[in-house]
């Protein structure tokens, strides 16, 4: 009997221990990483206290210098956080390094759904990583604001879930081309462009301008000897040559022009024009042309610039106020203020909503405006000069 | 023509990259056996240190230079010490993955260290370019084709007319048979190592002007070296120069008249065709390539 006893306690005691379990494993299931308690209808990255945002840029490899753009992002998150965020919430990023290779984009985007639990993703760098990262956030729906590209593959689509912040590298391609034909009036352009979806469609742009190149050569992002291309520019007699590639190669291919004692007129994607060539191209980089929507930061005028410059030493200390960074910058204006603008529970849904009926909202980087049929980015582009060690307004323009 | 020759001149300054980062692979492989895939981002490291040197605490060129080739060929010396002698008796296969590792080891510790924006190293010569009737060529790009020819007539003499050379020679041709006849082979590899990464380091701060210095400066350049070295016949110091220039010239002609995608596949193309005609290279041995 005394065994039978201490046997069914025994059973009593592991019964009430494996219901605890089951419980607690229920529970931590139903427990939001975030830190609130959630259920079914609990949106991903949304807690009491938070709103996670994520975002894949590269830190690393030849692409590494656009991950500065993180620190814009995180600075207008801080800013709008010192300010008292949004809903009551404080805002958060969880950046993470895709060395700009797509299938690592692609990896790090199911972690940011499965393991981090953003709301949304933001500030996604590069044409053919962000086409990656979109096949894994449309199906499921995550809004993706402010990809850091303008190729045609991803903003000639309309996706429900995708929220362009960048002109078009149509709009700046045409941009290049009719300043180089209409206002330059350049006789003989050639054209460098990068052999993927960046560099055609820029390339597509120019073409809409009406430029027919003398010239138009094609190359790979990792070369480094851009001699050839340079003497067959110069032996065509070219008056001037549009340049559609990323920083490392602008500046080789500009080096590579001034061994030859070439110098034809040159214009260049805002992609390619960072600060740093005034040293590592010295003879060819001052007097280039450049497209952009990003004004000249030197522009203290601009009370979006005031905002941007005075902001980063305070919330991003020691990082440095680039055009990268302001491209970020830009990017969470968007995307806060579509949080802002909604009115209700903070859902994927509400947010789209709201995003699709942001109108004339002023950024860093110029207007958006955006209805539920149209995400196009900025429309507004201008030219600057490379001139005295900065970018500035072309005179007259 | 003119174009034609002009893009031989362009080819004959990078050729003399490649022939300089190949000299870099060849000198190693023929004491240790063993190609060190890293000499290209070790070479980027040997540039950023010259950058740092310059910019940072601002020392005048040439004293840079100097000191940032010595650390280049202590680190050489070191990495054999510390690491690769560990693994000298190790299969082909992990010793090729060790030098795998710290090529993307170095190369991304370079970009923690040193960041990914691009910087400028000064050139060595002033001036514009000068122009030889129709053509055009930099100071820099006569230093540099200078520079590789007078370093490889001194590997060569090294080589074949002292005792390091003696001892190099016959440690290539048979390890274990120099050792017992008192070739000191541990201190000669070491030195090996020492020349081959200072000349990856020569290599990356004579490209690193007109490129801009990053971490990944050298990925392309290391292909290319390669290339060279293989086309050259590994394990020759003739091999290793010639076919720098070949390449060099040959991705020049491939780039301008059919298209720069094409560059890196017709050099292979080339390598194969030559390999299949030669197959130790164009100056490599039996003997070389059973190493």
């Amino acid at each position: 009997m005394g065994g039978s006893s201490t046997r069914g306690s025994a059973r009593r005691t592991t019964s009430f221990v494996a219901a605890v379990v089951v419980g607690m494993g229920l529970l931590l299931a139903t427990w939001d990483s975030n830190g609130g308690s959630a259920s079914a209808a609990v949106t991903p990255g949304v807690a009491s206290t938070t709103i996670t945002f994520g975002q894949t840029v590269p830190k690393s490899g030849p692409a590494a210098l656009y991950g500065q753009s993180t620190y814009g992002v995180d600075a207008y998150f801080r800013y709008t956080n010192a300010h008292g965020g949004v809903q009551g919430r404080t805002l958060r990023l969880v950046s993470l390094d895709d060395k700009y290779q797509p299938a690592v984009s692609v990896q790090l985007t199911r972690d940011l759904l499965d393991k981090y639990h953003v709301f949304a993703e933001v500030a996604v760098n590069g044409s053919a990583p962000t086409e990656g990262v979109l096949t894994v956030l449309t199906p499921a729906n995550v809004p993706l604001i402010g990809p850091q590209t303008g190729a045609t593959p991803i903003q000639a689509v309309f996706r429900k879930n995708l929220y362009n912040v960048w002109p078009s590298y149509v709009t700046e391609g045409k941009l290049l081309g009719s300043y180089a034909r209409e206002t330059l009036h350049l006789k003989k352009i050639g054209v460098l462009y990068q052999n993927d979806d960046f560099g055609k469609s820029l390339y597509d742009g120019v073409k809409d301008a009406g430029v027919t190149a003398t010239v138009a050569i094609s190359y790979d992002p990792s070369q480094v000897d851009f001699g050839a291309q340079a003497e067959k520019f110069k032996s065509a007699g070219c008056d001037g040559v549009i340049i559609l590639a990323i920083p490392g190669p602008t500046i080789s291919f500009l080096n590579a022009m001034a061994a030859i004692d070439y110098k034809p007129v040159r214009l260049m994607s805002q992609v390619s024009a960072i600060p740093q060539s005034f040293s590592a191209a010295k003879s060819e980089f001052p007097g280039s042309y450049i497209g952009a929507f990003i004004p000249p930061l030197t522009e203290t005028g601009n009370p979006q610039v005031k905002l941007f410059l005075d902001s980063m030493p305070k919330h991003e200390p020691g990082k440095p106020a680039s055009v990268f960074a302001a491209w970020g910058w830009t990017e969470a204006q968007v995307a806060v203020a579509g949080l802002k603008a909604i009115k209700g529970p903070i859902t994927r849904d509400s947010y789209e909503a709201a995003l699709n009926h942001l109108t004339g909202l002023q950024t860093l980087g110029g207007e958006v405006s955006y209805t539920p049929t149209s995400h196009a980015g900025i429309q507004k582009m201008f030219m600057v000069i490379a001139k005295h060690g900065r970018l500035a307004p072309v005179p007259g323009e | 023509m003119v174009q034609f020759g002009q893009d031989v001149i362009g080819g004959l300054g990078f050729g003399a990259i490649y022939a300089l980062a190949a000299l870099g692979l060849v000198i190693i492989f023929k004491t240790s056996r063993l190609v060190n895939f890293a000499f290209g981002s070790m070479g980027t490291a040997v540039a950023m240190i010259l950058w740092t040197l310059l910019s940072a605490v601002r020392l005048p060129l040439v004293a840079a230079w100097l000191l940032a080739l010595v650390g280049a060929a202590v680190v050489g010396a070191l990495t054999d010490e510390a690491l690769l002698r560990r693994i000298e008796q190790a299969p082909s296969l992990i010793q090729i993955t060790i030098t795998l590792g710290l090529f993307i080891g170095i190369e991304g510790l370079v970009g923690v260290l040193w960041g990914y924006t691009p910087k400028p190293l000064p050139e060595l010569t002033s001036g514009g370019s000068l122009r030889v009737g129709p053509y055009f060529l930099t100071p820099d790009q006569l230093l540099i084709v200078a520079l590789t020819l007078v370093l490889a007539a001194a590997l060569h003499f090294v080589l074949e007319r002292t005792r390091l050379g003696l001892a190099m020679r016959a440690i290539a041709q048979d390890r274990d048979t120099a050792m017992l006849m008192g070739v000191p082979t541990r201190r000669t590899v070491a030195l090996s190592w020492a020349w081959g990464v200072l000349l990856s380091g020569l290599a990356a701060i004579l490209v690193a002007p007109a490129v801009s210095l990053s971490p990944t400066m050298m990925d392309q350049i290391a292909v290319f070296a390669f290339a060279a070295a293989v086309l050259g016949g590994f394990g020759s110091l003739a091999g290793a120069i010639v076919g720098g220039f070949i390449v060099g010239i040959v991705g020049n002609l491939i780039s301008a008249y059919l298209s720069t995608n094409f560059q890196l596949t017709f050099i292979f193309l080339l390598i194969v065709a030559v390999l299949y005609v030669r197959p130790h290279g164009i100056f490599g041995s039996a003997a070389q390539s059973r190493q």
